[in-house]
């Protein structure tokens, strides 16, 4: 199956809308959007006793659409089409409305809501804002670039509806707006508080929006049924947006399983709601449900075919066909064929060791296969994980699902150390499980953070000797900044700090500092404290009440002792010091004076304990050492960077060449160990690996090396079949000895090691 | 010093003629006497030049890479012209590719290295050295005297691709560092054909030579691995036409002299090889275990022979240390 655009440069009408197959008014219409087409159309009531004759008489309401399409008023011919389902001719009629009312703002509100229903988001937040700029108080063109904020979850949207509710704090739209960005972040008694009007209102539709809201809050609070279900059916029976609203929350919370449930509910009342069919079958793939996903998606394409999110993952999974799936008890690999073979066995032993490793520390080992599934292009997946590309992180995990960039999808210039970044995900399929998808936010991805730092493939190798700040793991520069600057969140607003961003790089600042928090934790209260956390979580609580629970003290007094945790922590730590030194150290390299670089470079250590991200004090160091002939402090500097969680390739592999030097072979097999993990789609690194793991008296797991390199298909084919033939007849097993060698001399017949190999194999 | 010649001097001891491997080939090759000119002549010949780089990394980039492919091929035997700085003028090249034509001869084989920036305006590539250009349609022009049956013209720079079709000519082989005239950037490609002479990996037959085909593939996929490691477009796709497989720009193992006593393993190493050759254009009509019986038998007798060549080496005098590697550059 093929599928073309992505999007619709103007909005059109699913074919069967437009042949007027009968869907009821309702259908095309959010409850945002209704309450909006409410909400202007207040006195304008042609359109809207047409709408609210869907209720009792859908059939009735399409008829009176159509004689709207007789309307002198262009606008509201517009509204006619569009509720018929002709978004196209909506389109036209909107255009031609503007144009001839030029200073209506109105008109452009309601073409820019009909751009939003079609997932044109720019358009529509353009439209918006030209008619802000014809009329500043436009409520209506506010509000509408507050859902445009809130779908892309900015913390502006919050400011725009507070500014609305400063003027009329009773505004029924604002105050939905109000609950839903607060039910976002999981404050259910502001939710609350904010659909007191709308659950009173006069219109319908932003009543039903008010109860599907409300509903969900029961929900997320685990008090189901919710009574609202019942009442808000009793209005409307085909109301399958209230189960729709509901599964919006159970999946920005990642209770897919929920989510599904509920979306289930949502077409089965109402089988033409293509969102909540879109929604459902995206989320079915987020559990490894990849058939019925596929189906589900596929009727949700022939339904709206103009849904970007549908049409882009779909086409992913058209994709996806030729790719194998590697399958155990403990491991699911959904993988690129290219890549299958070299990094299968690393997968798996990440996996299962991070699986034992991590649920042991918190007192959950997932007894269910972990589903794995690696991306080659960063933009599958992004699509993959939200249906568009443009995503900034690196992996994700659905539950036992985890999705993630391939080491191929990104360059280890950049800093993407994929090894660890599982280890991180599979934190997360740990703290998922063990609180049946409660943990918060801030605290899954803190486990996952700390995790990576203490146990991950990349963790930090401390000396007991080491004090002050060099005791602990470097964190990136700009988070002991934000501490310095009284820009960490509290913890109990922590979940902001990655939902709602108000400032560039917080995210990322988040994540450390939720890192930081378990670690502070852990060091405090004991690493049973964090699994106390858990079962609070599990047990419905929400972060203020777990951390009480678990710590036996009040949330302040845990923000009061963290802040002082992080002041002793980052103690001597100088961020402007480190920066100055390392520009100088880079300086007196380029110039080749290594005595100065290597003057500097240490006193960046000094400044910035185990720097070991891009760029590294150390490296510098090393270099500037073996400039000046000392070798022995070359090594020390890069074992150093190696211990503190450096991976960079160059470093890695002058050390390990110069531990081989220096005879310390166990310490250069560790090293080579992170390079191969590092690079393991490298043919010099895993052959290397290989060989020195067959010195090491190890031939199985040197096998394991040569298979991955031949598997990447070695511009010295020859040579990687000898190699592969030496490791199986160490192990003694001389057929697949025989055939290796006897394929790499049928490339090179005059290759010397293997025709000696060849005899020594048939002596 | 601008002008390098440098006679890789084959100094044949009367019995240290071909290596043990190599002979088979050239034996079976009409354009390549069996033996070599007794009295040391080279049967090829070399030209690099490097350009100008216009800024200090690429000059000392060119620099190397000229230093390393005439180094390489040197110690293969060949007779090698390296022109940098002000001699690699378009006087100095046109004189230099003179020198050529005069003395070498049909059998000989002749490589051009042009290593640095070139240009292509549309019409004509030229190659930017001290003063005026040459362009492809002068080097052409140039090489047009030299009788050598094969010729190699290795072109690493940009808009290399542009010379393609200008230098093409029947036994000659071209490498271009781009696909056409209009791939501008400054090229890589120079320095991965540079790393290519000194990768045992590039000899993909092990037969401790790399041609000039092995080590522009090589150069070709560690180009290609380096923009796809940085998730960058591709400026460059080098360009193969002809045959470059029997140049040989590089050894990974000095040869070793043939002893007259030896001469009948070093045959019979050889009919193995041809054997095995044959044995492998049947492959279609043998099932896989007849194909890999009759494999194994050969490859193993010529393990044997291999070995007992590699004893009665071991037995014999130590060859003089300032003989440097024999002279197969051509095969």
């Amino acid at each position: 199956m093929t599928r073309r655009a992505r999007r619709s440069l103007t909005p059109r009408a699913p074919r069967n809308q437009i042949s007027g197959k009968s869907k009821g008014v309702l259908r095309r219409f959010g409850p945002t959007l209704l309450a909006a087409l409410a909400a202007v159309s207040a006195n304008a009531d042609p359109v809207a006793e047409c709408r609210d004759l869907g209720f009792s008489d859908p059939e009735g309401s399409r008829n009176c659409f159509r004689d709207l399409l007789a309307d002198p008023s262009t606008a509201l011919r517009a509204e006619a089409a569009w509720a018929l389902g002709d978004i196209q001719l909506a389109n036209g009629l909107f255009r031609s409305a503007t144009k001839s009312a030029p200073d209506d703002a109105v008109v452009r509100v309601r073409w820019g809501e009909l751009f939003l229903s079609t997932y044109q988001v720019a358009d529509a937040e353009a439209l918006f804002a030209e008619a802000l700029a014809i009329d500043p108080d436009n409520v209506a063109a506010k509000l509408g670039l507050a859902r445009v904020a809130l779908g892309r979850f900015e913390a502006r949207a919050m400011g725009i509806v507070e500014s609305v509710l400063a003027g009329d704090p009773d505004h029924v739209e604002a105050n939905l707006l109000a609950a839903r960005l607060a039910l976002q972040v999981g404050d259910t008694e502001r939710a609350r508080e904010s659909l007191r009007s709308p659950l009173v209102a006069e219109d319908l539709l932003r009543r039903l929006e008010g109860m599907a809201l409300a509903a969900a809050i029961d929900h997320m609070l685990g008090s189901v049924p919710s009574a609202w279900e019942a009442k808000a059916l009793e209005i409307h029976p085909r109301y399958g947006e209230l189960f729709e609203t509901v599964a919006h929350f159970y999946v920005i919370t990642r209770r897919y399983r929920e989510a599904i449930a509920q979306l289930t509910r949502a077409v089965a009342i109402d089988p033409e709601l293509w969102s909540a069919h879109a929604t459902l079958g995206i989320n079915l793939l987020r559990v490894n449900r990849f058939d019925e996903g596929r189906r589900t998606l596929t009727l949700a394409h022939d339904g709206d075919p103009y849904n970007v999110e549908v049409v882009n993952t779909l086409r992913l999974l058209d994709s996806l066909d030729g790719w194998g799936v590697l399958a155990d008890d403990d491991v699911i690999l959904r993988i690129h064929p290219a890549e299958s073979r070299a990094l299968a066995s690393y997968v798996k032993r990440l996996v299962t060791d991070a699986v034992a490793t991590v649920g042991e520390r918190y007192g959950f080992v997932p007894d269910y296969p972990v589903v794995v599934e690696l991306y080659p292009r960063h933009q599958d997946f992004a699509v993959r994980t939200s249906g568009l590309p443009g995503i900034g992180v690196l992996g994700v995990a659905f539950g036992d699902v985890v999705l993630m960039d391939s080491p191929s999808a990104r360059s280890v210039v950049e800093g993407f150390d994929w090894a660890s970044a599982l280890w991180h995900e599979v934190a997360h399929v740990v703290t998922l499980g063990a609180t049946n998808n409660l943990v918060s936010r801030w605290f899954s991805e803190g486990v996952s953070v700390f995790e990576e730092w203490q146990t991950g493939p990349s963790r930090f190798r401390g000396t007991e000797t080491a004090e002050g700040a060099a005791r602990y793991r470097a964190v990136p520069i700009g988070v002991v900044k934000a501490h310095r600057e009284a820009e960490l969140l509290p913890i109990a607003l922590l979940d902001e700090g990655f939902i709602r961003p108000t400032y560039l790089g917080q995210v990322m600042v988040s994540y450390t500092q939720a890192g930081l928090v378990c670690e502070f934790i852990a060091h405090a209260y004991g690493q049973a404290a964090l699994s106390r956390i858990l079962d609070a979580y599990r047990d419905g609580k929400d972060t203020v009440g777990s951390l009480e629970a678990a710590l036996d003290t009040t949330h302040h007094a845990v923000d009061e002792a963290f802040e002082a945790y992080l002041d002793d922590r980052f103690a001597g730590v100088d961020p402007a010091t480190y920066e100055l030194a390392m520009q100088e150290a880079a300086a007196a390299a380029s110039k080749g004076d290594w005595a100065l670089a290597a003057e500097a470079a240490r006193r960046a250590i000094a400044a910035y304990p185990n720097a070991a991200g891009v760029p590294s004090p150390y490296p510098l160091l090393a270099r500037a050492e073996a400039g000046q002939g000392n070798p022995a402090a070359a090594v020390d500097a890069l074992f150093e960077y190696w211990r503190a969680g450096g991976r960079s390739p160059n470093a890695l592999n002058r050390l390990a060449g110069a531990l081989d030097d220096a005879q310390r072979h166990e310490d250069a097999l560790a090293v080579r160990r992170s390079l191969a993990l590092t690079l393991p789609l490298a043919v010099e690194t895993r052959t290397q690996l290989g060989d020195d793991l067959l010195e090491a008296g190890q031939p199985r797991e040197a096998l394991l090396e040569y298979q991955a390199v031949l598997s990447l298909e070695p511009h010295d084919a020859a040579d990687a079949h000898y190699r592969l033939a030496r490791a199986y007849h160490r192990l003694n097993e001389s057929e697949d000895a025989r055939r290796h060698v006897l394929l790499a001399l049928e490339i090179a017949p005059r290759f010397q090691d293997a025709l000696s190999l060849l005899l020594e194999i048939n002596q | 010093m601008t002008r390098r010649t440098l006679l890789g001097a084959l100094i044949a001891v009367a019995a240290c003629i071909l290596g043990s491997l190599g002979q088979a080939a050239e034996s079976q090759d009409p354009a390549v006497s069996a033996l070599p000119e007794a009295k040391g002549r080279p049967q090829a010949r070399m030209l690099v030049v490097t350009g100008l780089g216009g800024e200090p990394d690429y000059a000392r980039a060119f620099a190397q890479q000229g230093d390393a492919s005439a180094r390489h091929a040197e110690a293969a035997g060949a007779a090698v012209t390296l022109l940098t700085e002000e001699a690699a003028s378009r006087e100095g090249i046109r004189d230099a590719i003179e020198e050529i034509a005069r003395e070498s001869n049909e059998t000989d084989k002749v490589v051009v290295q042009l290593i640095g920036h070139g240009t292509f305006d549309g019409e004509h590539y030229r190659f930017n050295v001290p003063g005026p250009d040459p362009t492809a349609e002068d080097l052409a022009a140039w090489l047009k005297p030299v009788n050598a049956k094969r010729q190699l013209a290795v072109i690493a720079t940009s808009a290399s691709g542009a010379a393609q079709g200008v230098l093409a000519r029947e036994g000659r082989a071209v490498i271009t560092a781009t696909r056409h005239g209009r791939e501008r950037n400054a090229s890589l490609f120079g320095g991965f054909w540079a790393d290519a002479l000194d990768a045992p990996s590039a000899d993909v037959d092990k037969d401790q030579r790399i041609s000039g085909e092995e080590a522009f593939r090589f150069a070709e996929r560690a180009l290609a691995t380096f923009y796809e490691d940085r998730q960058l477009i591709a400026t460059e796709h080098p360009r193969l036409e002809g045959d470059a497989g029997s140049f040989i720009v590089a050894r990974t193992a000095p040869g070793e002299p043939v002893e007259p006593e030896l001469l009948h393993l070093v045959s019979r190493v050889d009919e193995l090889t041809a054997a095995i050759d044959e044995l492998k254009s049947d492959r279609r009509v043998l099932t896989d275990d007849d194909y890999f019986d009759k494999l194994q038998d050969l490859l193993l007798e010529l393990a044997r022979a291999d070995q007992e060549l590699k004893m009665r080496r071991e037995d014999a005098p130590e060859p003089d240390a300032h003989v440097p590697f024999r002279g197969d550059f051509a095969r």
